[in-house]
């Protein structure tokens, strides 16, 4: 095998294996063809086509099994929305600067580590394609959640509103429908234990960033607080799952991308709403222009993905 | 097109360049990149890709197979239905760019 030979090798890693053994010799003979003579690294254009073209075959591959689209998309949102709470849990432990004092302090601060212990698990359950279980962690986290808020003392008091953690009924509700379907349930693939694997690098990305606004948030015009909280939870990783979903053609990525922001906007509207219970509270124009704008691209999108070709079956060669 | 859509680009191209006959994938290559006067270029794994897509919906198929260097390298041809869809897509544009080039008139 020539060093070119190799390289080019390594650059289909983003083939599907059944795929690579049927075609790898093929497509590496073309490569190997269509260079130069003398070259001994692979071009650019051909790695960023291998990489993409790899990614269409497994969205090609993938729209082919009845199901899996909806399945894979559904399970790349929760994973999304597990990592982002993993992020957040780690955030608020690490930057803390409440005294715990008193019973209702503890009970406030004690939640975060088991949110933490309960989203990894539901994540390493999912990757795993455990979906029964992860379904199980992430009810579990209602009541504690719940329990949390209701033994806080907060002044003013907190109402049913407030104490609703919004995301984790959502979440449960997205992996109730893959649980009870089965032919949603028996999808079973090695990329989600890969992927997700990947992903979970993004954890000490995001809550770098979690850490980074909590402490020069004095720094930041107020009126950008609201803006940058959104880009990190909601707008990034949705931003970067929507390129996917673009570059590949893949409608995956965008339906895990319309949850993304539909737990997002859900989460920013409870903490608007339950805001605006304190005395001295001002709703922003901005704060509900972002919400609204972000609200209509989840709509706009969801719209979008559910009507999309592949998601329909009908394939565009 | 099945879909009744326009084609993408690189997908005409693949189709246009199987006309003479079976290709394999760099014959491919070099036969649309000649046929468009260098103008496309097209990578592996964007003929790779089309090509899955054309055999799944039935515009080609693969003609024969033989093994040069210890590799296998499969030809493609164009199926009835490919050189139909072909046909229909060439119409569709030549008639595009009639309808340009009358309301552009003539040429400086």
């Amino acid at each position: 095998m020539t060093p070119l030979e190799g390289r080019y090798r390594r650059w289909m890693v983003t083939y599907p294996t059944e795929y690579r053994q049927q075609h790898q010799s093929e497509i590496l003979g073309t490569l190997l063809e269509a260079a130069g003579p003398a070259q001994t690294w692979p071009s650019l254009r051909e790695v960023v086509a291998l990489l993409i073209g790899g990614l269409r075959t497994r969205a090609w591959l993938a729209g082919k099994e009845p199901g899996r689209l909806w399945a894979d998309g559904l399970r790349i949102g929760a994973i999304v929305f597990l990592i982002q709470t993993c992020s957040f849990a780690i955030s608020v432990s690490l930057v803390s600067t409440v005294v715990v004092d008193s019973i209702s302090q503890l009970a406030v601060m004690a939640q975060y580590p088991v949110v933490l212990a309960l989203a990894a698990g539901g994540l390493v359950a999912l990757a795993r394609a455990r979906v029964i279980a992860s379904l199980g962690t992430v009810v579990v986290m209602v009541p504690v959640q719940l329990a949390a808020r209701t033994a806080g003392q907060y002044v003013p008091p907190l109402t049913w509103l407030d104490m609703l953690p919004v995301g984790w009924p959502l979440a449960a509700g997205i992996l109730a429908i893959l649980a009870a379907s089965p032919s949603l349930r028996s999808v079973r693939h090695a990329w989600t234990w890969r992927a997700t694997s990947l992903a979970v690098a993004a954890i000490p990305l995001q809550t770098l960033c979690f850490i980074a606004l909590d402490r020069d948030f004095r720094l930041v015009p107020p009126l950008l607080v609201p803006l940058l909280l959104g880009a990190v939870e909601v707008i990034a990783p949705a931003a970067i799952l929507l390129v996917w979903a673009v570059v590949t053609g893949d409608p995956r990525p965008s339906l895990a991308a319309t949850i993304c922001l539909a737990i997002g906007v859900a989460g920013q509207a409870q903490t608007l709403v339950a805001a605006s219970h304190y005395l001295n509270f001002q709703w922003s124009e901005y704060e509900l222009k972002l919400l609204v704008t972000v609200m209509m691209a989840a709509g706009a999108l969801l719209v979008t993905t559910v009507r999309s070709q592949r998601l329909s079956g009908i394939g565009r060669t | 097109m099945t879909t009744g859509q326009p084609m993408r680009e690189p997908t005409f191209h693949v189709l246009a360049a199987m006309l003479d006959g079976p290709l394999h994938g760099y014959g491919i290559i070099r036969r649309a990149h000649e046929l468009t006067d260098g103008r496309v270029r097209l990578a592996a794994g964007t003929l790779y890709a089309a090509l899955d897509r054309l055999r799944d919906t039935g515009l080609v198929d693969i003609d024969h197979e033989e093994i040069v260097d210890g590799r296998a390298r499969r030809y493609y041809r164009l199926t009835g239905a490919g050189r139909e869809a072909l046909r229909t897509e060439a119409r569709r544009m030549a008639r595009a760019a009639k309808l340009v080039l009358r309301q552009a008139g003539p040429e400086q």
